[in-house]
């Protein structure tokens, strides 16, 4: 089932009703003049649902009107943007979350909007932690070894992801391309099952967000390496992927954008509520519950990265062969 | 003669089937050591075409007193009234995003109320009314529904 | 006497008043958002998931918890009463569930699904608390093979479900299991069926779909005919279960039960397989199968007990690996996390008043449960004597908010009432929508979990024969299939597939 729902349309109802007498005016006065709603395209209750309501709360106190969360699941996370660029007016008071899903589907099959063209970026916000895990009876004690039976049995290894074309698989077939070995992605739907397909010695190694943190905690999983740009602070002793010699930092940031030709005034008023809503104390511990590492970028410096990005995503999807059409 | 439903709807079914084999075809069918997207539904089209023919074969061996016309099953029904509520029903979806939830929902529960099995306006009015500021509350104000808003009362 | 004395522990911390207080509103509201359809505990749950910051995380997670098991006891409500099934667990209910409601005795219905649901939901919790680190370590021996070939049985039995035509049956079932595999492969990514249109690229939502076949279907059925003629005996037997009833459903409670432990913590469609594989064994069981389909306890007794010990044992995997085999369980890993707890193999050394609190909880909600569902059992019952002409266009407005909710998606309505027109129609040329609603369920996990499997073993075969778990569930599904053919089975057979003439 697909769930969803939160208390916004009463929410709406009501900023709608207090707005009103504003719309004559709206224009002439500083921005914002009513609430700002924000899209999230994912479930409510979700861990980048709770860290995006905690960065509007903390954003709102900045701006002086209410952030808004309305979540829009669907489409792998790209129908909140998809139809933001499709209906929303670039006035500032709709903006939406841009997981990286947002730069990559337009390459693997027909969207109806251009990451390129659609939006107006404002500013990155943070990422995730991936990491590569192994049963604690494993034979391989650490990054390089695994590899290393790669290269002796090529495809012998298996490695589960949450899903065929994700981050994970594709920095997975990275890091295979750049030491020359093969292994064999076995795709599970979601990081539930990734966990228990590596308990139960299904799959050699599993690689996911951190799902898998309290059995690595417990002794039951080892920790291999993780993928982000610094060593975490829940598990210091692990190391990235760039001290074993793969320069790569994958960890799927966000950000958020309005759409095309937004605002000057709103995009720079929301980038700074933003910025400070990153350095929001009740903010940052939510991120660090769900081991999301701040990753605050201003508008210019997002986007360059968008642009990269999505240069980047158009290369390796073509060299993974995920496109359809 | 007259078409039996039994027949008729087997060869929508073998239609159906005949569709999805090719699109399991087209999808790929893959290796044996990674079978490709169109594995299933291939197999699937080529198990839901035998099912089809062998109905189809039943249907037109089966007795003619034992089979029904494809007309029987609507007879003396007022399949009318099926029509005419679904139709309702597309309305009020479409309208429900330009009128918003409310307005949309009690103008459908009043046109119901009046004219599917016709009511006193006392009873549709009120029904209408009261069963729309009901869900209202219920679904809305206390559950957090995100029905539409409508359109026409969002600001600019 | 370990046990005993966290037990001791546990219950002393649901005890304090308030935990009782938050317990008795986690399962007040989730008897509420069970018996609205389409409204499920998820929604429930992510709507009240911020409140819950505020409070200590004991009372929290009791509450939170309290909405899940809370809403499987009213889940099968409008199953019986307008045949909509609120989830996919529910499905099966509505078979003899809704005939009993026709013929008078939604009573006994509801009540039996509220008993059945109450010794369901405290045998699970004992399960829970003496097994729960063992089980969880079987569960994960269950990999793509052994999923498979479940599945396979799963579809197998589907053939016992079926009231009429078997090939019309099967025919019905390979639709479902196309109609489940539209959207994005995740095997591939390749979108498939999707038309390249956006709103199928996560499939097809399971809500419109069953609201439509079940709910939207019956109502225009039962549009065609007079609507001065009563959909329901006006006549009501009795609110409480017969001593027949009882009689009849109590084996079904018994292996129900067990069924439902078992199924349930399996990650991943544990409460959908058990409750129709439960009916599927009533039927087969049964010396008067040819009741089922028209309003026989059994079949609501059964699969209503096996879902709701599904939904406890759900639990397991999540409280002791951190794993959560179902939607409603990754809301509630959410809810612990933003209270600092991690759930895991550490959690009941390291909070230990909050595992056994929450586990101790379950026992009092469960009883709660059952005071509070009992009386509610003559105000459903009073909700069918509203006439018929009055009470459509409410179960209408009901189910296009309950589609709607689910995604917030006009789309999601069109669909619905697609399936509604659908449905009709299938009625009428002797089509059954249950097939159709399990084969979507299960279709899609049997297909991953080959594709897995083949991928593993570098496509070998007899990866299935090879695994005992796999290979007991293909003996059992073969033997099914070829029973037809062997002359002791035929006569048993012949009789459940004649019934309907």
């Amino acid at each position: 089932m697909r769930p969803a729902s939160t208390p916004l349309a009463r929410r709406t109802l009501l900023g709608a009703a207090l707005a009103l007498p504003a719309i004559g005016s709206a224009r002439a006065q500083a921005w914002p003049a009513r609430p700002v709603t924000l899209i999230v395209p994912w479930p409510a209750g979700g861990s980048t649902d709770v860290s995006m309501r905690a960065m509007a709360e903390a954003a709102a106190k900045h701006l002086g009107q209410q952030v808004v969360v309305d979540n829009k699941p669907g489409a792998a996370g790209t129908l909140g943007g998809a139809t933001m660029a499709a209906t929303a007016r670039p006035d500032g008071y709709t903006i939406a979350q841009m997981p990286i899903s947002m730069f990559r589907l337009p390459y693997m099959q027909k969207t109806s909007f251009d990451p390129q063209k659609d939006f107006t970026y404002i500013s990155n916000l943070t990422g995730y932690t991936f990491g590569v895990v192994v049963k604690k009876d494993s034979k391989f004690q650490t990054f390089k070894e695994l590899i290393e039976a790669a290269r002796a049995e090529p495809g012998k290894i298996t490695y589960a992801t949450p899903g065929a074309g994700t981050t994970l698989h594709i920095t997975m077939e990275q890091i295979a391309a750049a030491a020359g070995v093969k292994w064999t992605q076995v795709p599970f739907k979601g990081g539930a099952e990734t966990s228990a397909a590596v308990m139960g010695g299904h799959v050699s190694a599993t690689a996911d967000s951190t799902g898998w943190g309290p059995l690595v905690d417990a002794g039951e999983l080892r920790l291999l390496c993780t993928w982000g740009g610094a060593r975490t602070k829940k598990w210091p002793n692990v190391p990235t992927l760039t001290e074993l010699g793969f320069p790569i930092v994958s960890d799927s940031p966000f950000g958020i954008a309005g759409p095309r030709n937004m605002n000057p005034v709103a995009v720079q008023k929301l980038d700074e509520a933003f910025r400070a809503a990153m350095q929001d104390k009740a903010v940052l511990d939510t991120l660090e519950k769900f081991d999301m590492a701040p990753r605050y970028m201003p508008t210019a410096d997002y986007i360059k990265f968008v642009n990269e990005t999505i240069a980047e995503q158009k290369v390796l999807i073509e060299r993974l062969g995920l496109k359809t059409s | 003669m007259r078409l039996r439903a039994d027949t008729f709807t087997a060869l929508i079914a073998l239609g159906i089937s005949a569709f999805i084999l090719l699109q399991g075809r087209e999808l790929g069918l893959g290796r044996p050591n990674d079978p490709g997207s169109g594995f299933i539904l291939f197999w699937t089209g080529i198990i839901m075409t035998g099912l089809s023919a062998v109905l189809l074969v039943q249907s037109l061996t089966a007795k003619a007193e034992d089979s029904s016309g494809l007309g029987d099953a609507f007879t003396g029904l007022r399949w009318g009234k099926v029509i005419y509520v679904v139709g309702l029903m597309v309305l009020h979806s479409a309208a429900m995003e330009y009128f918003g939830f409310v307005l949309s929902t009690a103008v459908l529960l009043l046109v119901l109320f009046k004219t599917v099995e016709p009511q006193t306006w006392r009873v549709a009015i009120l029904g209408s009314a009261l069963t729309t500021l009901g869900a209202w509350g219920v679904f809305v104000a206390w559950l957090g529904t995100q029905m539409p808003v409508g359109s026409l009362f969002l600001p600019d | 006497m370990d046990v005993f004395n966290s037990l001791w522990l546990g219950l002393g911390v649901a005890m304090q008043p308030m935990n009782l207080l938050f317990c008795f509103a986690g399962v007040f509201i989730g008897t509420l958002i069970g018996v609205l359809p389409g409204i499920g505990p998820v929604a429930a749950m992510s709507l009240l998931l911020p409140i819950t910051f505020n409070i200590t995380p004991e009372a929290a997670i009791i509450m939170l918890a309290g909405i899940y098991y809370g809403s499987m006891y009213g889940g099968s409500t409008t199953s019986i009463l307008v045949n909509i099934p609120g989830e996919a667990a529910s499905v099966i209910t509505c078979l003899d569930g809704y005939q009993m409601a026709r013929n008078g005795r939604a009573g006994p219905a509801l009540g039996m699904a509220a008993i059945g649901s109450f010794i369901a939901g405290t045998l699970a919790v004992v399960g829970l608390m003496l097994l729960a680190p063992t089980l969880a370590r079987v569960a994960v021996k269950f990999g793509p093979a052994e999923y498979f070939s479940l599945m396979v049985l799963g579809l197998t039995i589907l053939v016992w479900l079926s009231q009429g035509s078997i090939i019309k049956a099967l025919i019905m079932a390979c639709l479902g299991v196309v109609l489940g595999l539209v959207g994005i492969d995740s095997i591939t990514a390749m979108p498939r069926l999707t038309f390249d249109q956006m709103q199928l690229i996560d499939g097809l939502g399971l809500v419109p779909i069953v609201m439509g076949l079940f709910g939207i279907a019956e109502i225009l059925n039962n549009l065609e005919q007079r609507l001065d003629r009563e959909v329901f005996q006006a006549r009501v037997e009795g609110l409480m279960p017969t001593k027949e009833d009882w009689k009849r459903s109590a084996g079904p409670i018994a292996r129900g039960s067990v069924l439902g432990f078992f199924l349930g913590i399996l990650p991943g469609g544990g409460a959908v397989i058990s409750s129709f594989l439960s009916y599927a064994m009533e039927k087969r069981l049964s010396k008067t199968p040819e009741r089922f389909g028209k309003g026989a306890i059994e079949g609501v007794a059964g699969p209503e007990t096996a879902n709701n010990a599904a939904a406890g044992a759900g639990f397991i995997p999540l409280l002791t690996l951190g794993i959560p085999p179902n939607v409603v369980m990754a809301l509630l890993l959410g809810a612990f996390i933003v209270h600092g707890v991690q759930p895991g193999p550490l959690m009941m050394t390291q909070n230990p008043q909050l595992f056994w609190g929450v586990v101790a909880s379950m026992y009092i909600g469960n009883v709660m449960l059952l005071v509070l569902n009992m009386p509610l059992i003559g105000l459903w019952v009073q909700l069918l004597k509203v006439p018929y002409k009055i009470l459509f266009p409410m179960i209408l407005l009901f189910c296009v908010i309950g589609a709607y909710s689910v995604s917030n998606q006009v789309f999601d309505v069109y669909l619905m009432l697609g399936f509604g027109i659908l449905g009709w129609l299938m009625k009428k040329y002797g089509y059954e929508p249950a097939p159709l609603v399990l084969a979507f369920v299960l279709g899609p996990m049997l297909e991953n979990n080959l594709r897995k499997s083949m991928i593993l073993s570098q496509g070998d075969f007899m990866m299935f024969l090879e695994r005992p778990i796999s290979a007991v569930c293909l003996a059992c599904a073969v033997l099914l299939l070829v029973s037809p053919l062997l002359p002791i089975f035929n006569k048993q057979r012949k009789q459940l597939a004649t019934e309907e003439s």
